[in-house]
């Protein structure tokens, strides 16, 4: 018994949000409903349920987790199918997350868990692939309308897949022979390119080769010629010497010549003048050491010499130890006498300023004395006499104190008066507050009579000598401090007095020394000159005597040139000589070097290595040309093999397929206007591949199904043709999918399909899905076994 | 189902079957051929190309194919 459908229950699932049932007898089971009410989905769940996947997740419409509803985190599928043997029971959870669960319960109450297990369990069971179902079981509206409309390349393709044979075609497609022969064309340009760097090389090698004996011939002959020249430059070598040694004493002789020359001047002494000269130094010497305390043998030698009498040289000789020897005894006696006299006075000097820095500190006390003297002789002029004063002052002082007594008494007796007076000018008489006697205005009277002393009078005279009195004071406190200042001062104007003597004797020690020091340098002064000349004149007999030294000495050198020039032309041929093959030999040593430095680089240049290197890249290169020649050679047999199995698989499916549909149509297609149906392959001439040509027989005349039909007998002719392939394919599948299969066609066609599909496929069940629910409803009053479930309706139970 | 294929296991039995007998005579030939069927199979375009790509390079990978099955 073939598998069948029982049931499906799909929750979460696509467009199926909630849980919905379906149970699939056997029959026609025609799912109705507007488009986008899950119809499709569906049919989807079934394929999910046996296989995993369904037709959008194969062409990669969408992912996996896009079937599981967007309100729902998880969906279901539980799909039963029965054999013979009993019910399989397939469930799968697929989570947002993608994540899968799947169980398989078989009759047997075994459960097989996990999705490949799954998949395999139900691809032995229908003897189906997923790739064999989705082609041949579950038939959609898509490739009902690229077979029926499409161009015939895409209806080819389609009916390769239908074929199976498009993974082939693919295949063969997919085998790139065009990128192996370039890279094969590429590797033998390589390979020839590789062959001629060697070929190069190696015609390099010999080039060098050549060079270097050619060199190396080139170096002996060279070096053979240098030994001759060495043995020809050995024999004049001496003489080349010789003359150079001779050139450069020459040349330096006749500088030095030049320069004495130079020295000596344009005019040479006369030796008379010298003589004279030295006798003048003579003189002066003798005079200075006359005035100098000198050893008296020099003073001797120098008092004997005879310059006239003796050699010049000699004379000078002598003389210049003399001036030297009096010159010394002069510095030497001038220096002790700066050092002693002048000691001598700066000491007194010294002396005489500290006596003037005493004086100086004195003067302001003497000054004070002077100033006091003066004050005490002018007051002693004034009074007299100390004790004078005294006695002034004190009868001054008597007088002050009566008059002071007087001006007391007459006030008192004014006092009392105005007192009595007053008392009597209230009454005719009052007592006497002083001695208590009787007072009247009589006695006031007499009292008139009698003298009184004046109070104005008294105190102006009292004033006056009061005033004296201070005056003479003061003068005498002035005698007083001129008195004690003078004896305060007197030491100190005894030390200045002292000093000033000092001062005298000291002055006068100083002028006499100067005097002195003053005389001893004219002296000196005088030596000095005498010492002064002879140097002088003994410098100039200096130059005298040497130029006459320099003119003999000229005039050896001159000689000595002479007889040296004359050697050096004798010599001159020689060195020339010497010089050129010296020369020549030095061209050949640049040579040699040269030469060498190219036999050292043409030897240490090794090509040996690069040439290996390129023998090992052709071999590598010639291996791998051959695998890619054979690998080419047996891809190109590959490429034909399977082309040529694709066209014999095309012509074997096409031939029993074209007998399978003209039995179909028989059976389907209720008219008699198709007489037969044939599927053709034809090359295309441009690309020299296969393509379908589906052609129908109207009229005794077979044309392209695309010119002739309607596009309901289109359709009717493409389901013969897929219900052909269902029927030609080896499986177990008892049930047939059709997804919207009859789209345009009339109620006629569509109830003889209907009715004969099971006959003509050989199938017990069929599941449809279509939108047309009114001409579904007619089927199903006019048909028997057919079952109607509509998406709405299973929404609503949802 | 098991891994995805990229050729049905009917259709790959029957190219299978031809090959050996078309390339009987080479058997180098069918070796390659073999092995493509069976890259193809298992990787598709990718996976051929893949193995040409291996056998061009010399790679150690790309050895002799397998004998034809049965």
């Amino acid at each position: 018994m073939p598998v069948l459908l029982r049931s499906l229950e799909v929750e979460g699932f696509r467009y199926f949000a909630g849980k919905v049932s379906l149970r699939i007898d056997e029959g026609l089971t025609i799912i109705v409903g507007p488009v986008g009410t899950g119809k499709s989905s569906l049919l989807s769940a079934i394929s999910y349920a046996l296989y995993g996947t369904e037709p959008g997740l194969r062409k990669r419409l969408y992912l996996k987790e896009d079937l599981v509803n967007v309100s729902r985190n998880s969906a279901r599928v539980v799909l039963e199918l029965v054999d013979e043997k009993g019910v399989y029971r397939i469930t799968r959870t697929l989570l947002k997350s993608g994540r899968e669960d799947a169980s398989l319960v078989k009759p047997s109450g075994d459960v097989v868990y996990g999705a490949r297990a799954i998949s395999e369990e139900v691809e032995r069971l229908l003897g189906l692939d997923f790739e064999e179902f989705y082609r041949s079981v579950f038939l959609n509206f898509v490739d009902l309308f690229l077979l029926a409309y499409g161009t015939p390349t895409r209806r080819s393709r389609v009916l390769d897949r239908l074929l199976g044979l498009d993974a082939v075609a693919e295949l063969v497609k997919s085998i790139p022979l065009r990128k192996v022969r370039e890279r094969l064309e590429r590797d033998r340009e390589l390979y020839q390119q590789v062959l001629e760097d060697r070929r190069k090389l190696e015609s390099e090698i010999q080039a060098r080769t050549k060079k270097l004996e050619e060199l190396r011939k080139k170096r002996e002959d060279l070096l053979e010629q240098l030994k001759r020249l060495s043995v020809e430059i050995e024999k004049l070598q001496p003489l080349k010497t010789e003359y150079e040694n001779l050139a450069s004493s020459v040349e330096a002789e006749g500088q030095a010549l030049s320069r004495l020359k130079q020295a000596l001047g344009t005019r040479l002494p006369r030796e008379e003048e010298l003589y004279i000269l030295a006798e003048e130094v003579r003189q002066s010497l003798l005079r200075a050491a006359e005035l100098l305390p000198v050893p008296s043998e020099l003073r001797e030698k120098l008092a004997k010499l005879d310059v006239f009498g003796s050699d010049i040289r000699s004379v000078y000789a002598l003389l210049r130890e003399a001036s030297e020897a009096v010159s010394s005894e002069y510095d030497r006696c001038t220096e002790d006498f700066e050092r002693e006299e002048a000691a001598k006075l700066r000491e007194c000097q010294t002396n005489l300023k500290s006596i003037d820095d005493q004086l100086i500190r004195l003067e302001p006390s003497v000054r004070d004395y002077e100033k006091a003297q003066q004050t005490y002789s002018r007051i002693l002029r004034e009074v007299g006499s100390e004790e004078n004063l005294r006695g002034i002052i004190a009868s001054l002082e008597r007088e002050v104190r009566g008059l002071k007594d007087r001006l007391t008494s007459a006030r008192m007796v004014s006092e009392l008066r105005r007192h009595i007076v007053d008392e009597l000018t209230r009454r005719d008489a009052t007592q006497c507050p002083v001695c208590g006697s009787r007072v009247d205005r009589a006695w006031l009277k007499a009292l008139d009579t009698l003298p009184r002393e004046s109070i104005p009078e008294v105190e102006a005279e009292l004033k006056r000598k009061e005033a004296d009195l201070e005056k003479l004071k003061r003068v005498m406190e002035e005698l007083q401090y001129a008195k004690a200042r003078m004896i305060e001062l007197q030491e100190s104007v005894d030390a200045y007095n002292e000093l000033l003597s000092r001062k005298e004797e000291v002055s006068e020690e100083c002028d006499a020394l100067r005097e002195s020091f003053q005389r001893e340098r004219q002296n000196y002064r005088t030596v000095e000159l005498h010492v002064a000349k002879a140097v002088k004149d003994l410098s100039q007999l200096r130059e005298g005597v040497e130029k006459l030294e320099l003119a003999r000495k000229i005039e050896e050198m001159e000689r000595s040139l002479q007889e040296k020039r004359r050697r050096l032309e004798e010599l001159l041929p020689s060195a020339q000589a010497c010089r050129e093959l010296e020369g020549k030999a030095s061209k050949l040593r640049e040579d040699l070097a040269r030469i060498e430095g190219e036999i050292r680089g043409l030897e240490g240049y090794s090509s040996q290595a690069q040439l290996e290197e390129l023998e090992e890249r052709s071999r590598s290169l010639r291996e791998r040309l051959a695998r890619l020649e054979e690998l080419y050679d047996n891809l190109a047999a590959v490429r034909s093999a399977y082309e040529k199995i694709l066209g014999y698989l095309r012509e074997q499916r096409v031939k029993e397929l074209n007998e399978e549909m003209n039995s179909l149509l028989k059976l389907l297609y209720p008219y008699s206007d198709i007489e037969g149906v044939r599927l053709l392959v034809e090359e295309n001439p441009k690309t020299g591949r296969n393509f379908f040509k589906l052609e129908v027989r109207v009229r005794g005349e077979w044309t392209p199904f695309t010119a002739r039909l309607s596009d309901g007998q289109k359709t009717v002719i493409v389901l013969i043709l897929l219900s052909a392939f269902f029927k030609r394919l080896p499986h177990n599948a008892g049930f047939l999918v059709l997804d919207e299969p009859l789209p345009n066609v009339d109620e006629k066609v569509k109830l003889t399909f209907m009715q004969n599909i099971f006959k003509a496929a050989g199938v017990k069940q069929v599941l449809i899905t279509t939108q047309a629910e009114d001409v579904v409803r007619a089927l199903v009053s006019e048909i028997e076994g057919v079952r109607m479930v509509s998406t709405q309706e299973l929404h609503a139970q949802a | 189902m098991g891994e995805e294929r990229f050729i049905g296991a009917s259709v790959e039995r029957e190219v299978r079957r031809l090959l050996e007998q078309e390339l009987a005579e080479n058997p180098k030939a069918l070796s390659l051929a073999l092995q493509i069927l069976e890259a193809y199979t298992k990787g598709g375009k990718k996976g051929v190309a893949q193995l040409v790509r291996s056998l061009v390079e010399g790679e150690a990978g790309a050895g002799p194919a397998e004998e034809p099955r049965g």
